[in-house]
């Protein structure tokens, strides 16, 4: 019974996320009246106003700027107009002060919009939950034995039970190609549109649908589906069709050299450097909303592909080069899926070994898995090779709870462990660079320091990226010391994995911004998607709403830090238990952990209770 | 130590089927040499593209930049401190030569009522890795109607930082830094063509690459 409930966890939450979504973009609100009571001043309610169909569905709130969807607006009427806002912030701010605010002379410019951060309460209030289910969850796990892997861990349920439908959907060559195509597609018209569409981010598509919805909606993706980016990715397609001049069928002898990847680079430290020097590039150099910079990137990842498809064996550029396939494979540890054997044990007298060298029906395994003992989804890019290739029938796709290989991790890696904290300050730098006050803080550190622009900015990254790693480090050090029983690099390499929850969902929370509110856009810009004046779809004109309302999304972020944290609390509980079996070792060992982890969820949540400036605010 | 990261079967097979790879142990010293310089040049230089091309474009965030207009303007609305700035530059993306000029309208935050003032602007011409050699030394703008012209022109093709210095004389001096590209951004086609250039030279010279290889594995196997 645990072991289904927490298999069914992530899709009732996901239930709960879309339930929340409708339910907010449902509910009218109620209008406060301003200045036509006796005193004149005195606030009342009433009932939300019906929409003026005359003005169109929206309009965009006087405070802040945002475009909001009039019905499921905050309303207030002042002199007999009813002005629409994003929150009840927004609303008492034009309130207290309509002069300013409600002034047509002052109105907030459309070529602007910062939006607010959660609000105090709010952050108050996640950050005491955060502490509540701390130190409770830290109580009951001193009361519990340790055990083995408990049976809510062990559940999975086959996805492909009928042998037929792995047979003739997994082994139908085309599929994958039909999925790449229209990826390639896509890819082919953000190079397109950045290269030769008009250069103002607001009218082309390609910054939209490549920061904001791919980059953005890639997190959602990984937590549910995992590394099936990769089975769909147009830049491996394209590199694996010129180096075979073949779109799909078995491997043979193609262009490439099929050179090893060098053996002291069998790591995954040059895509964690790629990473961070995207995301310098990316931040310090605003490419997000920059068309050209945004196609020059993505044909440099394109190029990065089709070298390691022609230099190295297999795909090997995918396993240890590839910065998006390290990265969703990283968070891959926690998604629901995994490819794994249906009889561990029939793989035993297996001498064939399909599923690593192919077969005539398939290819081996491109990233050198080796499936039959395969723990970990990090470097399985799901591509179902190993399901068409193996004669036993002994492999197949699993649903499983979140986390489940994070929980019984075995083996840490360094690299993957200073990947886990680097994501963490990274996605926390993201969000860093976005507050106003920003360009403000960078000036006055460079001014401080006597450095140009780009140089302080280069500094405030690095040091972003080391002091994490290096606070983990001391408090991995003051764990050791009251464990007694393993070295601080094994704790820190170890505990490192515990971080990736609260990382993953604080990622989450910060794109929700970035996906819900201005993702609705693309919708309008696909109609026009070089800014050439075209209407495709005689959408060019229209002003789509965000999908949900700024308190909604403030709820849903409150609570991505909570679950991120609740998760991250139970691998680091998982890890105690199987690193440390004595009791009041264990407890003591855990306690600094424990300091990291609401230290890391508390600064997530002020994060987001910074006002933002959004990225496409142009539009 | 890491351990080993590549999965290898734990029993070797008595019977192959057929060999995924065929793998080649044996380079020569100049061929490795050869693919290892071109891999490190080929990543020096998609790691330099971006940053040297991130900002000679138009239409930056911070703009509101019309490319449609009639004649391409600049507008820029920002509340700075205790004021409110509009900005308005003709034309937005001017040639290396070309007289800009800038209108700036100066108003409280609270209202947004135009009020007489002190305006001044300082331009810097800023290389790709931020250093900053001031151009236009610090001009006071002639009151013209609400707002307070400057005339500029930039000799080269280039991207400057166009600092306005405002207040109204008594309290302290608030300023405002745009960003401005002098000349237009090479044509996307030679970026295309940098980029399938590069890599059809690339794929040939493999490709040649490993014929001779496969040559000289087959003239060793022969003798």
């Amino acid at each position: 019974m645990k072991g289904r409930l927490a298999t069914a966890f992530p899709w009732v939450f996901l239930l709960l996320v879309a339930g929340a979504i409708v339910w907010d973009q449902c509910t009218p609100r109620e209008a406060m009246v301003l200045g036509e009571g006796v005193d004149g001043t005195s606030p009342a309610t009433e009932k939300a106003a019906a929409v003026s169909d005359e003005s169109g569905p929206t309009d965009r709130d006087p405070v802040c700027g945002m475009v909001v969807r009039k019905s499921t607006s905050y309303q207030l009427r002042y002199r007999g107009l009813y002005y629409h806002f994003c929150s009840t912030d927004c609303r008492h701010a034009a309130a207290a002060d309509p002069e300013r605010w409600l002034a047509a002379r002052s109105r907030a410019p459309d070529n602007g919009h910062t939006m607010r951060g959660i609000p105090a309460w709010m952050f108050q209030f996640g950050v005491a939950v955060v502490m509540l289910v701390s130190f409770g969850l830290f109580e009951l796990s001193a009361r519990r034995r340790p055990t083995a892997e408990g049976p809510a861990l062990a559940h999975r349920l086959d996805l492909l039970p009928i042998r037929s439908l792995r047979y003739r959907l997994l082994r139908w060559a085309p599929l994958r190609f039909t999925f790449q195509l229209c990826l390639v597609a896509i890819f082919a018209l953000i190079i397109a549109a950045g290269l030769f569409g008009s250069q103002n981010p607001a009218f082309n598509i390609a910054p939209i649908l490549t920061w904001t919805l791919w980059w953005a909606g890639l997190i959602f993706f990984v937590l549910y589906f995992g590394k099936l980016w990769c089975y769909v990715c147009p830049w491996d397609a394209v590199a694996t069709w010129l180096e075979r001049l073949r779109p799909w069928g078995r491997r043979r002898q193609g262009f490439g050299l099929g050179l090893r990847w060098p053996t002291k680079l069998r790591n995954i430290w040059v895509a964690v450097a790629f990473f961070v020097v995207l995301t310098w590039i990316e931040l310090s150099q605003g490419v997000t909303s920059i068309p050209r910079v945004t196609a020059i990137l993505a044909l440099t990842m394109f190029s990065m592909t089709v070298v390691g498809a022609f230099l190295f064996e297999r795909k090997s550029f995918c396993r240890y080069g590839c910065l998006v396939g390290r990265v969703s494979g990283l968070y891959a540890l926690f998604s629901p899926f995994e490819v794994r054997t249906r009889v561990p044990v029939a793989c035993a007298g297996c001498v064939t070994q399909e599923c690593y060298r192919g077969s005539s029906t398939g290819d081996g395994c491109p990233t050198f898995e080796y499936p039959r003992s395969m723990e970990r989804n990090t470097y399985c890019t799901l591509c179902m090779e190993c399901i068409r290739t193996c004669s036993r029938d002994n492999l197949t796709v699993y649903l499983r709870p979140w986390g489940a290989d994070l929980a019984k991790q075995r083996r840490a890696r360094s690299d993957e462990a200073v990947l886990a904290i680097v994501l963490l300050s990274m996605t926390g730098f993201h969000g860093l660079t976005m507050i106003p006050s920003w360009p403000q803080w960078l000036q006055a550190f460079g001014a401080a320091l006597g450095l140009s622009r780009p140089v302080a900015f280069t500094v405030l990254t690095a040091a972003i990226i080391l002091g994490p790693i290096l606070l983990f480090w001391f408090v991995a050090t003051i764990s050791a010391a009251l464990a007694k029983h393993h070295s601080a690099r094994t704790l820190f390499l170890h505990y490192a994995y515990a971080l990736l929850p609260i990382a993953l969902f604080y990622h989450l929370a910060h794109n929700a911004e970035h996906f819900l509110m201005e993702g609705p856009k693309a919708l309008a810009i696909a109609s026009d998607p070089f800014g050439f004046g075209w209407n495709l779809f005689g959408t060019a004109r229209t002003v789509f709403p965000p999908l949900v309302t700024l308190e909604g999304l403030w709820f849903l972020q409150v609570l991505f830090v909570v679950v991120g944290h609740l998760y991250g609390l139970w691998i680091c509980e998982r890890t105690t238990r199987r690193l440390i079996p004595d009791r009041r070792r264990g407890f003591a060992a855990q306690l600094p952990m424990l300091a990291v982890m609401i230290l890391s969820s508390s600064a997530s949540l002020w994060l987001l209770s910074q006002p933002m400036q959004m990225r496409v605010s142009a539009m | 130590m890491d351990g080993p990261t590549l999965a290898r079967p734990r029993r070797r097979a008595s019977t192959v089927v057929e060999p995924q790879v065929v793998r080649h142990g044996h380079h020569s010293a100049g061929l490795k040499a050869i693919w290892r310089s071109l891999f490190c040049a080929f990543f020096a230089w998609v790691a330099l593209c971006p940053v040297a091309e991130a900002g000679h474009v138009l239409g930056l965030g911070k703009y509101n930049y019309d490319p449609n207009a009639l004649r391409p303007q600049l507008r820029i609305s920002e509340r700075v401190d205790s004021w409110q700035l509009d900005v308005s530059g003709y034309p937005g993306n001017p040639e290396p030569g070309e007289e800009i000029e800038f209108l700036v309208t100066l108003g409280h935050a609270r209202g947004g009522r135009p009020v007489s003032g002190r305006v001044e602007c300082t331009i810097h011409r800023v290389s790709v890795l931020g250093q900053r050699q001031r151009v236009v030394e610090s001009q006071l703008g002639e009151l013209d109607g609400n707002g307070y012209r400057f005339r500029v022109s930039l000799p080269d093709d280039a991207e400057y930082e166009v600092a306005f210095a405002f207040g109204d004389g008594a309290t302290r001096t608030s300023t405002l830094s745009i960003p401005l590209v002098v000349g237009k951004p090479g044509s996307p086609w030679t970026i295309l063509g940098g980029f399938g250039g590069g890599l059809a030279v690339f794929i040939v010279g493999v490709v040649l690459l490993g014929r001779v290889r496969n040559r000289r594995g087959l003239a060793a196997v022969t003798t």
